[in-house]
């Protein structure tokens, strides 16, 4: 069975819909990544399956966790879920953690108040999930305060408070965004291990699809609210089957040469509340047929992949540098 | 730098820079040249000195020592007298990274500009002056339209576009773009990359590149610095620094870029444990 299923999840707020649609499934200990620009929902459906949705939103559909309905859990229900089910990482630490109590105080505070465990053992397993983080001289870190620590170190103790109510799943809002690209490999490398050796499953939220195919299992990349392509991350990157996705993969400069132009995607991205006709990426697509401004594709299977798209099987595949997809 | 075909004249000529806040030494004994119409990047991560020297290269900051000279005249000092504000505006611009905080949000975007064309174009009549505004909005790909939004009324890729029309007003010959792309989603980052190597293409203009993102830095700078707790550790002609790095720490930061079939282990091992 599946640890979570979305099921036809819509998002409004003030009537203006955020959220389109949205299905997946989650199997135990499985890597996900939600990718998708500004404005495309994946933070929304992070938002949703956390229930912090902001004031005034509303949310149909349903969300599975473990068997709980969370869109329709009370208080008590949610609790619940919230320790030992799901844990969130955000992506500023500084934003996320008060800045006038230590580490050691922080990391206490849920044990001793949810789960009414004595000083001492939350103390001990504080130094215990600090060191899960390879976070060195654990024990000397309880008495640190946050400006005490650089980013990445902050977004460690992050992620151990995450794993102190021994949660399944973990859910990560641009956990690295704000780090450095030598931290970013660290904390990656960190949620990779925890993954392995607690069996955790984890959504991972990201504009950077690259960073994505090379830490997760598979790929959901977002437009305008709702998704348009979801695949294995090992097969993503060689043969995406949305022009979105390709569009994606192309405009990104590699790291092999410098190109004259770069493929940059023609156009502005649509708001999830602008009302369209048919696909919503057509207005910018290289592959646009009169039925794609007409009908709206469902995500369908295409080989490997489930695409929205008419012309899936059509898609390209984009080559490094290439400069062919250049129609800006 | 090293040698790229015939020389040309330095338009930025760095000595002996340093730059110490208290007890801390953000910027230690940094020296380089910018050639005229090439483009330099300093990479490093945060606490490298990097913006640190992009804000004593535009006057922000007063260098503790060592000398700045831009367009052949010494800027290590800071200005009092107006007139030489101008003349140094016209010469050197910084674009930020944040285009939401850098712009007034009450005030049509398009008459920002025309302000700025007042200051700096004042012996020119207004109707060139109109007629340079429309000019800069089509190279930076916006129209009329735009021109009359506030800027809370257009999107980040837009806002971004108007800051850096804004530092061409000047027709400045060195811009700064620091981490100017950093916070744009990849297909606006795309379509401002190939904005900005159009307008170097239309004017000869210099760019000193302050930047975290390799990707960014091979598609746009020529010559790469990397820095690391406020020293160069290395230097030289982008391809070279990027495809064949030196120093362990250039090669540690290379390794850090997620690309097809990396793992972030890989990086790991070289990595400091704070």
């Amino acid at each position: 069975m599946s640890l979570l299923t979305v099921d036809d999840l819509d998002v409004a707020i003030g009537g203006t819909p955020i959220l389109r649609s949205v299905s997946f499934a989650l199997e135990p200990g499985e890597a996900l990544g939600i990718v998708g620009e500004s404005g495309s929902g994946k933070s929304m459906t992070a938002r949703a399956i956390a229930r912090l949705l902001p004031r005034g939103a509303v949310a149909t559909g349903k969300i599975t966790f473990d068997g709980t309905e969370l869109l329709a859990a009370g208080t008590a229900d949610m609790r619940r879920v919230r320790d030992g089910g799901i844990s969130l990482v955000f992506q500023d630490p500084r934003a996320a953690i008060n800045p006038v109590r230590s580490i050691g105080d922080f990391l206490a505070e849920g044990l001793r108040t949810n789960r009414k465990i004595g000083k001492a053992e939350a103390r001990r397993r504080a130094v215990q999930v600090l060191e899960e983080v390879r976070i060195s001289r654990a024990e000397a870190r309880l008495a640190a305060y946050p400006h005490q620590l650089s980013g990445g170190l902050l977004q460690r103790v992050m992620i151990a408070a995450a794993l102190l109510s021994e949660p399944r799943l973990i859910l990560a809002d641009e956990p690295t965004t704000a780090l450095d690209v030598t931290t970013q490999a660290e904390i990656m490398a960190i949620l990779e291990e925890l993954r392995r050796e607690r069996g955790l499953a984890s959504i991972f939220i990201t504009h950077d699809l690259e960073l994505a195919a090379a830490t997760c299992d598979r790929i959901a990349v977002m437009y305008a609210g709702e998704l348009v392509e979801v695949q294995a991350a090992e097969t993503l990157l060689e043969r995406p089957h949305h022009p979105y996705t390709a569009a994606l993969l192309a405009a990104r400069p590699g790291m092999t040469e410098r190109v004259p132009r770069l493929p940059a995607i023609p156009g502005r991205p649509l708001a999830a509340g602008d009302p369209i006709e048919g696909c919503r990426f057509a207005p910018r697509c290289p592959l646009v047929i009169d039925r794609c401004r007409s009908e709206h594709p469902a995500l369908a299977p295409c080989e490997q992949s489930l695409s929205r798209c008419w012309r899936a099987a059509d898609v390209k595949v984009p080559e490094a540098g290439a400069e062919q997809l250049d129609h800006a | 730098m090293p040698d790229a075909g015939p020389k040309s004249e330095p338009i930025v000529e760095v000595a002996g820079l340093r730059k110490v806040f208290g007890e801390h030494v953000a910027v230690d004994d940094v020296s380089f040249t910018v050639e005229a119409g090439s483009s330099l990047a300093i990479v490093g991560e945060s606490g490298s000195g990097k913006t640190t020297v992009a804000r004593m290269l535009s006057g922000l900051e007063r260098p503790t020592a060592g000398t700045i000279r831009v367009c052949g005249r010494d800027r290590s000092r800071p200005v009092r007298r107006a007139a030489e504000r101008r003349r140094r505006a016209r010469e050197l611009q910084i674009v930020f990274q944040d285009p939401y905080t850098s712009l007034d949000p009450r005030e049509e975007v398009g008459d920002g500009l025309l302000e700025l064309l007042a200051l700096h174009q004042s012996e020119r009549p207004r109707e060139w002056r109109q007629e340079r505004l429309m000019e800069m909005a089509e190279l930076v790909g916006l129209d009329e339209r735009h021109l009359r939004s506030r800027p809370g009324e257009l999107s980040g890729g837009q806002r971004q576009r108007i800051t850096i029309a804004r530092a061409l007003v000047s027709e400045p010959r060195i811009v700064i773009l620091d981490e100017s792309l950093a916070s744009l989603d990849v297909s606006l980052q795309a379509q401002i990359l190939n904005l900005l190597g159009d307008i170097r293409e239309e004017t000869g203009i210099t760019y000193i590149l302050i930047s975290h993102d390799l990707a960014v830095v091979l598609q746009l700078a020529t010559e790469t610095l990397v820095m690391k707790d406020g020293r160069i550790v290395e230097s030289g002609r982008t391809v070279d620094v990027l495809h064949s790095p030196e120093h362990p720490y250039t090669k540690l930061l290379c390794d850090s870029v997620p690309r097809r079939g990396w793992k972030p282990e890989r990086a790991l091992q070289g990595a400091e444990s704070n």
